[in-house]
């Protein structure tokens, strides 16, 4: 996870909840710290952004971890943005 | 041939290959295997979510780093493995005195 230090990142939660932010420190059990971090709440019927501010969140919490591609983000309008939200991991 | 991490040591094997990481969750995920450690922890690159419309959520992430505990399959080309290989070597793993 080294390239991704300092880097706008998309986590996918265990309880599949989508938060972004600036990854700014993490160790072996991938136990993270995320500067500017948000919320993304997806709904069928709506979306909300839930700011976090900074952020430490527990290595075994974590499902998916990646860069953003902000050109990509940035294009997306996702207040419009309407899905059900990430299904939860189950053993 | 394998040594006693016998996945860890199988997947380093597939870096480069395409591959589908399934995870507990349903979700499925494309891309090239990029590394794995000895969580079995994978990196992926030029990811792409199988069911796009399903999964917005992710649309906009350029590759990922999937915790191994989060994986139920890791989809792989049938070409890419010596399957009487990799079965050999299981065996001889499971014969290993403990």
């Amino acid at each position: 996870m080294d390239d991704l230090r300092n880097k706008k990142v998309l986590l996918v939660t265990t309880d599949g909840r989508v938060v972004v932010g600036i990854l700014k420190g993490f160790d072996a059990q991938t136990n993270l710290i995320l500067s500017k971090a948000s919320e993304r709440a997806f709904s069928t019927d709506s979306f909300r952004e839930i700011p976090q501010g900074l952020h430490v969140v527990r290595g075994d919490t974590i499902a998916i971890i990646g860069e953003i591609d902000e050109e990509k983000d940035d294009a997306i309008d996702w207040p419009s943005v309407r899905a059900d939200p990430i299904p939860a991991i189950r053993i | 041939t394998y040594s006693l991490q016998l996945f860890y040591s199988f997947f380093k094997t597939l870096v480069g290959q395409p591959v589908v990481v399934e995870l507990k969750n349903d979700m499925l995920i494309q891309g090239t295997l990029v590394s794995v450690d000895q969580y079995l922890n994978i990196k992926l690159d030029g990811v792409r979510v199988e069911d796009e419309r399903k999964y917005p959520h992710v649309a906009s992430l350029k590759n990922s780093f999937i915790r191994g505990s989060v994986v139920r399959y890791v989809h792989i080309p049938a070409t890419a493995v010596d399957t009487a290989l990799l079965q050999d070597a299981a065996r001889k793993e499971s014969q290993q005195p403990k």
